[in-house]
């Protein structure tokens, strides 16, 4: 099987799954417990929480962990904004974790709900979003790397924008796709809270954290025992945080490596779907400014699921998009990227990892052509 | 002796004359597979059944699963005491909650050995309760609580208070066998459900489209199949590899033909593995005129296809509410809900053809020379789920 539905999940590193056992099996105990054993668990998270602030390039005391990148969202954007009232701004491509939850926050709360334009490769527009900003707006959300498509966001400079325009306004990105995938510090970006995950990462899921600027003074998001710094309380996913800080670490030393190599693979995909089949494929993703690790395109007349399945009958696992949403019948993300007519059900997304290799994307291609072969005389149009 | 029983009463096959133990039998059948893995007794009287000696913490599962057995008519979570005019005021008294209300006492009185008639101990066990219980009136035309004293021959009696009413029908199995074609729909599962409560055994057919369908898609199918079970008990679910037929309805027939002919093609598959597996009527989950291949004109087109066998379209008549409101209480309804593609949405054309004409079908069916051969080689390689009722 090749696997290329890396921004879905990843497998997890088998040194992963060993510090897993070790603080699940033998180092058990719970980190707040007064006997010895539990300061060992205690100084593992710690560790790890070191591991985890210097991939975002941040204090440990900034990072809290939570079960999710999801959470991480939630988290942001229901207990981020000081403003009472004003606009709340996400972008049109925004993880379903942030739309949805910003959107609901904002109806119940009675803010305004504010969408940012993107351009069709999922890249919000620059000159549109800055017109948004004013002193009315609350909270922005813009993610780092889009999961649809890997559009880099420029948040270093919307991140500046919003700092001039909007004085009380809080920033948050979504960094699920980019933590330990681009070179970056959350201090550089200027943000205020920054969501990452453990299992994009090949770190067990069900853990994540969340960068909070130390300019910020949230309430709770749970109440209960204490934990993180009182900010996050439950006892402490020892394991799989452990395993998410050696991930962290593993990922992030490498990470100028990886995106140069996986750069290559993104163009001479991206290369070959354009010059092969061109007047039938629409690429998404723009290789100049995008993350590493994901190519997204939209085929006119075969559905996108189609050839998943097809392609999955060949050995090649790939996405139609976000693997959260493609279960629901999302039209957002399609009309957010401008797709319409046939492509717009016709969208695939290949995500790599850094063992993806060239041999990789050959064998995708081969099968494709064999799946456009088939399929193509029987397209939708 | 107190103790906690199911009291079942049987509906429909009360009318049965001569016949009546064949129904009688089945029903009992069915009803001892839903206790097969419960300690208890089940116990026979000339109109009524009893479960009785079970764990009484399993009272809601077991009257869940009798609400499910078609052939019963209604349930009552009763007490069965020794029959003594005590036993008969304290346990009233347990059915009578203490607030302000209205309320009346029923006997029904088999044993004619005892001193008072129904009237009379009616009216003492009123009088007791009314003393017991200050919020109380007697109100013997619209009580808020009727509880009701069942007087048996034996020394004991039945105290209980609620009706609570079961699927009814009659008892699966009494009917034959149909094959349901099941979609991933709201309609397909709710006929399957309606032939079920006529007596039918079921079996199910279902078409599957890969790549265009999914594993999910057919997953939601056993789910669906699964969830029918509880009804009708074991269902054989036939899964139809379709996609070549649908490739070859594509290449060579007429776009606006296209539904017509596969759904022609279907029901003439459907026939073939209903009758090598026994089955006497196909079933169908179609709604005259809900869909362009379910207006009159097409039903024809469609029907002309079945050789032998009756087909039985037991929502025919129904609105789409009311079909959906029978998928939520029989439990499909989230299920169906689900949005994997179908096959029969594969290939959907603009403008599919509403009003068909047979002629035109048959012409165009015939244009796919080797469809005899692609239907034998879909039916060879039909793969078939066994799935038994989870209890």
């Amino acid at each position: 099987m090749i696997y290329l539905d890396n921004a879905a999940t990843t497998a997890m590193f088998s040194q992963c799954l060993d510090i897993y056992k070790k603080y699940a099996v033998d180092e058990y105990f719970n980190p707040s417990a007064l006997y010895a054993p539990a300061l060992t668990a205690a100084k593992a998270v710690k560790c790890a929480r070191e591991q985890i602030a210097k991939a975002l390039g941040c204090a440990s005391d900034n990072v809290v962990f939570t079960a999710s990148g999801s959470e991480s969202d939630n988290f942001a954007i229901t207990y981020g904004t000081r403003r009472k009232k004003g606009k709340i701004i996400v972008s049109a491509t925004e993880h379903a974790a942030v739309f949805n939850c910003a959107k609901a926050f904002a109806e119940s709360r009675g803010y305004t709900f504010v969408v940012a334009p993107c351009d069709n490769y999922g890249r919000v527009k620059n000159d549109e979003f800055v017109k948004l900003l004013d002193e009315e707006v609350a909270f922005v959300s813009v993610m780092h790397v889009c999961n649809e498509t890997g559009a880099l966001n420029d948040i270093k400079s919307l991140c500046a924008e919003v700092r001039k325009r909007c004085p009380d306004a809080v920033f948050h990105s979504d960094g699920v796709q980019a933590f330990c995938k681009l070179k970056f510090s959350v201090k550089d970006l200027g943000v205020d809270l920054y969501s990452v995950s453990g299992h994009k990462i090949h770190a067990p899921k069900g853990v994540g954290a969340l960068y909070i600027s130390p300019k910020l003074n949230l309430h709770p998001f749970i109440y209960g025992g204490g934990q993180e710094r009182n900010l996050r309380s439950g006892t402490e996913n020892v394991a799989g945080i452990c395993a998410f800080g050696y991930a962290a670490e593993r990922m992030n030393a490498e990470v100028a490596k990886t995106f140069e190599r996986q750069k290559k693979l993104q163009k001479k995909l991206t290369d070959r779907l354009t010059s092969e089949y061109g007047g039938f494929v629409r690429i998404n993703t723009d290789v100049e400014r995008s993350g590493s690790n994901i190519v997204s395109f939209s085929m006119n007349g075969i559905r996108g699921e189609v050839m998943l399945h097809f392609l999955e009958s060949r050995g090649i696992i790939v996405g139609t998009g976000s693997a959260c949403s493609s279960k629901k019948a999302a039209e957002r993300i399609p009309a957010a990227l401008g797709l319409n007519g046939a492509y717009s059900e016709g969208t695939l997304r290949i995500s790599f990892d850094e063992t993806t290799s060239e041999s990789d994307i050959d064998a995708l291609l081969a099968a494709f052509a064999d799946g456009v072969k088939l399929l193509g005389k029987y397209r939708r149009i | 002796m107190k103790s906690k029983v199911i009291m079942l009463r049987f509906g429909e096959i009360f009318l049965k004359g001569r016949n009546k133990s064949f129904f009688e039998k089945l029903l009992i059948d069915n009803i001892k597979a839903k206790l097969e893995d419960v300690q208890c007794e089940f116990v026979r009287t000339q109109n009524r059944y009893y479960i009785e000696n079970y764990d009484e913490s399993l009272t809601g599962e077991l009257v869940s699963r009798m609400k499910k057995v078609f052939g019963l008519h209604s349930l009552s979570v009763a007490t069965k005491v020794e029959t003594n005019y005590d036993a008969l005021n304290e346990t009233a008294l347990e059915y009578a909650p203490d607030v302000e209300t209205t309320f009346r006492i029923t006997v029904n009185r088999a044993d004619k050995s005892l001193d008072k008639n129904s009237a009379q101990i009616a009216a003492d066990v009123g009088a007791y309760v009314l003393g017991k219980r200050k919020g109380y009136k007697v109100d013997l035309h619209k009580p808020n609580i009727e509880i009701k004293i069942d007087i048996r021959e034996k020394g004991y009696s039945y105290v209980f208070r609620d009706i609570e009413m079961c699927a009814q029908g009659m008892p699966v199995g009494c009917s034959g066998s149909g094959m349901l074609l099941l979609s991933g729909g709201f309609d397909s599962p709710v006929a399957g459900y309606r032939m079920a409560r006529r007596g039918m055994n079921l079996c199910a057919i279902h078409y599957h489209s890969f790549p265009y369908t999914s594993e999910q898609a057919k997953q939601k199918v056993v789910d669906l199949a699964q969830v029918l079970t509880g009804y009708a008990g074991a269902i054989k679910l036939f899964i139809v590899p379709f996609t070549q037929i649908q490739f070859a309805i594509h290449e060579k027939c007429r776009p606006d033909y296209m539904i017509t002919i596969m759904r022609r093609i279907m029901i003439d598959i459907a026939e073939k593995v209903a009758v090598a597996n026994g089955c006497g009527a196909l079933i169908t989950g179609e709604s005259l005129g809900q869909v362009a291949s379910q207006t009159l004109q097409s039903l024809t087109v469609t029907n002309d296809a079945v050789n032998a066998l009756p087909v039985f379209r037991p929502l025919i008549g129904m609105d789409k509410y009311e079909i959906m409101k029978t998928a939520e209480e029989i439990g499909t309804y989230k299920l169906s809900e689900l949005p994997y593609q179908d096959c029969c949405t594969v290939f959907l054309p603009k403008n599919p053809v509403i009003k068909p004409s047979l002629e035109i079908a048959k012409k165009e069916q015939a244009k796919i020379e080797n469809l005899e051969a692609l239907v034998n080689e879909a039916i060879s390689n039909v793969e078939t789920v066994v799935l038994k009722p989870i209890s």
